[in-house]
C-alpha cells in the first residue's frame, strides 16, 4: 500500500515537472479559501475584543495624526501632479499615460510554509491578467501568476522562483533580483566593480518587460565579497510580507 | 450508514484543520498531521491513508503548486502510523509524542525533497530544518493524549 501510494505520487509529481501542474481538484480551493477568510475575521475580531481600552484610544489617536498626514500629503501630491502636467504640456513631451490600477484585498496570506503566493480577491472579472505587477504604497510585492474569475494567486518577491529586473536608485547599476525563500532578497549579478553602499534604494529598472519602472522594491542590507567576480548582496524588501492587507495591481 | 456519516465527520475535521492552519498563517505550523496520525493510529493503514490522501490533495491545491508532496508525505504519515500501532504492544504517552515527532519531521523532510526535486528549494536547509524542529515540537503533547487502546482491533 505505502509502495503504491508513493509511487503514483511520484509518477505524477514527474508527469507535472514536465507539464506543470495539474489543476484537477480546483474545485476545493473556493471553500476552504472563503473558511479561512470567515477564521481570520474571527480571529481578528476576538483580538479586538481582547484589547484594552487604553490601547484602543491610543490607536485612535495614531491613526487620526496618520490621516492628518496622510491628506496634507495628498494635497502635496495633487499639487505636484497638476504642476507635472503642465510642464510636461509646456516642454511639448509625450502625455505620460497614467497606469490604470486595480485596488485588491489579501484574503489569503502564506497559505503554506512551502510557497510565497498570497491570494487576493480580485480576478479574471475584475481585468486581473497574469504577470502583472503588484504593489503597495510603499513598494513592490510580487507579481500574479494565476487568474481565476473572482481571486487571483500572487507570487510574492521572497519567493525562490521570483526575479525581478532592478536598478540601484540614481544610479546606472542594473542587476537582478531574486526571492530566496525567507524574508530578505538576493541581488545577483553586481560587478566588483561597481562601488556598492549599504542603505541603497533599489527599484525596478523595467529591463524585464514584466514590472513598470520606477517601482521602490527594498534596500541593500548586506555586501559580501563573493568568490567570483560578482558580489553576494542580500536585500530587504520594503513591504512586510506578514501584515499585507490591500494590494495595487498595476495594469499593463 | 454510520460509516459515511463517519468520512463526513471526518473531511470536515480535515478541512476546518486545514484551513485554521492556513488561517492562523504561522509557518511552522503542521496541525494537519494530528487528523491523520489519528485515523493511522485507531483506525488502521486504510482510514490513514485516505485521510492522508484527502489533507494532501487539500494541501497542494491550497498552495497552488503541484499535486504530489504533501499527498506523498501526508499519505506516509497516515501508513506509518497504523504500522507503529501493529507493532507496539504497550503503548506509553512517551511513545506517542516520539512517534508524532518522528512522524511530523518525516512529513516535512518529503515535502521539502519532494518540492526541490519535482519544482523548486523552497528554502534553504537551515530554515527547514528549524521550521520542522518548531513544528514536531508543537505537534508533541497531541502524541500524549492519542493512544491505541480505544478502538485498537476494531478492524479485525
Amino acid at each position: 500500500m505505502l509502495f503504491l501510494s508513493s509511487a503514483l505520487c511520484l509518477l505524477l509529481m514527474i508527469y507535472q515537472k514536465e507539464h506543470g501542474p495539474v489543476k484537477v481538484f480546483s474545485a476545493v480551493e473556493v471553500p476552504i479559501i472563503y473558511l479561512k477568510d470567515e477564521l481570520k475575521g474571527l480571529s481578528d475580531s476576538i483580538r479586538l475584543t481582547l484589547q484594552d481600552k487604553e490601547h484602543l484610544k491610543k490607536e485612535v489617536a495614531e491613526l487620526k495624526k496618520r490621516v492628518l498626514t496622510l491628506q496634507v500629503r495628498l494635497q502635496d501630491l495633487e499639487y505636484l501632479e497638476e504642476e507635472n502636467r503642465r510642464l510636461k504640456k509646456l516642454l511639448q513631451f509625450q502625455q505620460d499615460t497614467a497606469r490604470e490600477i486595480i485596488f485588491a484585498r489579501v484574503i489569503s496570506a502564506l497559505p503554506d510554509r512551502y510557497s510565497g503566493v498570497i491570494i487576493i480577491d480580485k480576478g479574471s472579472r475584475d481585468g486581473v491578467r497574469r504577470n502583472m505587477a503588484v504593489r503597495t504604497i510603499k513598494g513592490l510585492v510580487g507579481k500574479v501568476v494565476e487568474v481565476r474569475e473572482n481571486y487571483s494567486r500572487v507570487l510574492l518577491l521572497t519567493d525562490p522562483n521570483f526575479s525581478v529586473a532592478v536598478r540601484m536608485k540614481g544610479t546606472e547599476i542594473n542587476g537582478i533580483l531574486s526571492g530566496t525563500g525567507n524574508r530578505h532578497c538576493i541581488l545577483k549579478y553586481i560587478s566588483k566593480d561597481e562601488r556598492i553602499k549599504e542603505g541603497s534604494l533599489l527599484v525596478t529598472s523595467g529591463m524585464d518587460r514584466i514590472f513598470p519602472e520606477g517601482i521602490p522594491v527594498g534596500y541593500v542590507s548586506e555586501v559580501r565579497e563573493g568568490g567570483d567576480l560578482f558580489y553576494e548582496i542580500k536585500s530587504t524588501p520594503l513591504v512586510k510580507i506578514d501584515s499585507l492587507k490591500e494590494v495595487v495591481i498595476i495594469k499593463r | 450508514m454510520k460509516r459515511l456519516r463517519d468520512v463526513l465527520i471526518w473531511a470536515g475535521i480535515i478541512f476546518c484543520t486545514v484551513a485554521a492552519q492556513s488561517a492562523i498563517g504561522v509557518r511552522f505550523l503542521d496541525l494537519s498531521i494530528i487528523p491523520v496520525y489519528w485515523l493511522g493510529i485507531r483506525r488502521g493503514g486504510s482510514a490513514g491513508m485516505l485521510a492522508g490522501i484527502f489533507t494532501g490533495i487539500l494541501e497542494d491545491s491550497l498552495a497552488g503548486r503541484i499535486l504530489g508532496p504533501a499527498i506523498l508525505s501526508k499519505t506516509w504519515v497516515g501508513i506509518l502510523s497504523s504500522y507503529l500501532r501493529d507493532g507496539i504492544l504497550l503503548w506509553r504517552p512517551l511513545l506517542g509524542i516520539l512517534f508524532i515527532i518522528m512522524l511530523t519531521l518525516l512529513d516535512q523532510t518529503l515535502m521539502y525533497l519532494s518540492l526541490t526535486i519535482f519544482a523548486s528549494r523552497p528554502f534553504s536547509l537551515r530554515t527547514f530544518i528549524l521550521l520542522s524542529l518548531l513544528g514536531a515540537f508543537v505537534n508533541s503533547p497531541a502524541g500524549a493524549y492519542i493512544t491505541v487502546e480505544e478502538g485498537h482491533g476494531e478492524e479485525q
